[in-house]
């Protein structure tokens, strides 16, 4: 079955493509991005929208590519009432994301001193596989990350008030319930605050290099330019236990409620139900642990730019959150609705007026934080009432991969990546040179390319561009 | 004859199959396919020994969680495993898997190359063709 054009950059997959579909499938994408859809993505964004309750359209963003259950990049709107949560549309890495900063300090003023800096970032902030974090907590404290999220670094010294004023959510997700979190994520955790992980996650320094809505740019405080900072790591082993002790869960709820699924890791169980609520609880604590994560990695880069450039000013732009699930209000078939909104690899992107965006913000719409592959742009855009209209408020996330891990490992020497990336006035540091052969600028779709197409359909609408200079990886 | 188990290619993660005459080979292959994955198998040291108990209704779900709580010894423990004696036993209420472990603890010698986040249930399954048990398992890394 083929997907239908409904208009430029915006395919649907018609009901019937697998079966048991309640809703059509929706693809933004241009042709160009067409020619590596995968027809295994197809089939999962078709998986999706077999889900009980599911509104309007099983939506997949332009980086879409096959993941498990949900393929990255989707988003799925369900009813609040009689719809399902499904842990699979949130995925094991809960509230990975994105968080800004930004500096007055020019770029043209830090070159001198970016090796130094990098260098300093990398030894400061500990990154690679199952790094230990600096911090000595016990259970207790860190049940109370769970609970209150950025607020506990803040509390603790690591940053300011106004630091969480500019998170999605302030840093903290209310409903987070750390009693239900398993002795074994517990465990994972506690080594694990502070930590920037493996993968994809990275710091970047970057330029503020081109400005497209100049009234946007300045209320955002972005000018071109200035130095950013860009932090992308989310709730680390306690996330990843979380997700793993919720699916043997979620798997007994679906044959309890008799829910019939194509796939096994789409296991979900209906709102209201045990199953639902404990699991949105956990969900929640991993999501603020994200959030206290990313705050304590902020405070550290604070500390490291004040001992190389005396000055730890660092304003926090925005903090979004790309792997979630989250209760909202929608308007659906012109009636206000209570809709739990799953984003798989997507961003919130929340129109202007919305009491939920920083009062800062409202008369622009949030800051959605897209960023590039390693050495490649990234973008901040704005929400829209486009994003609104269409598709629960959200937006694209990133790049997306063209070329599996061991493809890019095949294809590509970390050294020689290195040397490129070097060519072009970027430095880039890891643990081992395998993962930047892995993280390879070409293993991904371009971020340009992904931001077009969200710019042109209007679900989120382009700010600034920003070149990276710098960049550490785990 | 037959390889232990392979690594197949996958856009976002890692997937790989297991195979063994028996059940119980097939459980351990896919155990040693993962562990080889975080530290190459001949680099571990059988210095420690680890019973570990698994219950599910199904065979899916067992192999889910057999591998699920290995990777939880790795992350939650630091241990690192390269031999597994396994008996699985089914009755009334599915399947009782009961394993030794043997390895040692992660040490700085061991250079770990990819952080697994979890086992997932996509496109896993355990099957039996012709005399010969197959499963797969996707990995998210």
């Amino acid at each position: 079955m083929n997907l239908i054009k409904i208009t430029d950059n915006i395919w649907e997959v018609p009901i019937g493509y697998t079966e048991g579909m309640r809703v059509p499938g929706r693809i933004y994408t241009s042709e160009k991005l067409m020619k590596n859809l995968e027809p295994d993505a197809i089939k999962q964004n078709a998986n999706v929208a077999t889900l009980p309750g599911i509104l309007k359209y099983s939506i997949a963003m332009p980086e879409m590519h096959v993941g498990y259950g949900f393929p990255i990049g989707g988003v799925a709107g369900l009813d609040g009432n009689d719809g399902v949560i499904s842990p699979g549309g949130v995925g094991f890495d809960i509230n990975c994301g994105v968080r800004l900063l930004v500096t007055k300090i020019p770029m043209k003023d830090l070159l001198l001193k970016l090796d130094q800096l990098i260098e300093d970032i990398f030894k400061t902030i500990p990154s690679g596989v199952g790094s230990k974090g600096r911090l000595k907590l016990d259970a207790n404290e860190l049940k109370k990350v769970f609970e209150e999220g950025a607020r506990w670094a803040v509390s603790n010294g690591y940053g300011t008030e106004r630091d969480l004023n500019f998170c999605e959510e302030n840093g903290c997700m209310k409903d987070a319930t750390s009693d239900k979190v398993s002795k074994k994520a517990i465990s994972r955790g506690l080594s694990q605050l502070g930590t920037l992980g493996s993968g994809n996650h990275f710091l970047e320094i970057g330029c503020v290099e081109e400005i497209f809505d100049t009234d946007a740019s300045k209320v955002f405080g972005l000018e071109r330019g200035m130095t950013t900072i860009m932090i992308h790591t989310g709730s680390r082993g306690a996330g990843h236990q979380i997700c793993t002790d919720q699916l043997e869960v979620f798997a007994s709820a679906v044959k309890k409620y008799g829910i019939k699924l194509p796939d096994k890791q789409l296991a979900c169980a209906p709102l209201g139900s045990k199953e639902a609520e404990e699991y949105y609880g956990v969900m929640c604590a991993a999501a603020n642990y994200a959030w206290a994560n990313r705050q304590i990695i902020t405070h550290w880069m604070r500390e490291v730019f004040d001992k190389i450039l005396g000055d730890n000013d660092l304003k926090i732009v925005y903090d979004v959150a790309h792997n979630i699930a989250k209760i909202e209000e929608h308007i659906v078939d012109g009636k206000k609705k209570r809709v739990i909104v799953h984003r798989k690899g997507a961003t919130r992107a929340f129109s202007k007026d919305n009491e939920h965006i920083p009062i800062e913000y409202r008369s622009i719409g949030q800051p959605v934080l897209i960023p590039g592959s390693m050495g490649t742009y990234s973008y901040v855009l704005k929400g829209t009432d486009r994003a609104m209209e269409e598709t629960f408020g959200s937006t694209c996330h990133g790049s997306g991969r063209v070329l599996s891990r061991s493809s890019a490992k095949r294809k590509y020497r970390g050294e020689n990546v290195k040397k490129e990336l070097k060519e072009h006035g970027i430095i880039a540091k890891a643990v081992s040179d395998s993962v930047l052969a892995e993280e390879a600028p070409l293993a991904y779709k371009l971020s340009d390319d992904i931001v077009d197409v969200v710019d042109s359909v209007g679900i989120s609408k382009k700010v600034a561009k920003i070149r990276p200079y710098g960049v550490v990886k785990g | 004859m037959y390889d232990n188990y392979i690594y197949l290619d996958h856009t976002a993660d890692v997937k790989f199959k297991a195979y063994g005459k028996t059940l119980e080979d097939c459980f351990a292959n896919a155990a040693k396919a993962m562990f080889n994955l975080i530290v190459p198998l001949n680099k571990i040291n059988i210095e420690l020994r680890q019973n570990i108990k698994i219950k599910a209704e199904n065979l899916d779900f067992l192999l889910y969680k057999w591998l699920s709580e290995l990777l939880y010894l790795f992350y939650g423990e630091n241990k690192l495993f390269s031999e597994f004696e396994i008996s699985i036993i089914r009755d009334k209420d599915g399947y009782t898997l009961d394993s030794i472990l043997y390895g040692e603890s992660v040490k700085d010698t061991h250079y770990i190359d990819i952080e697994i986040k979890a086992v997932t249930l996509h496109d896993l399954y355990v099957k039996r063709d012709n005399n010969i048990y197959t499963c797969q398992v996707v990995l998210d890394v």
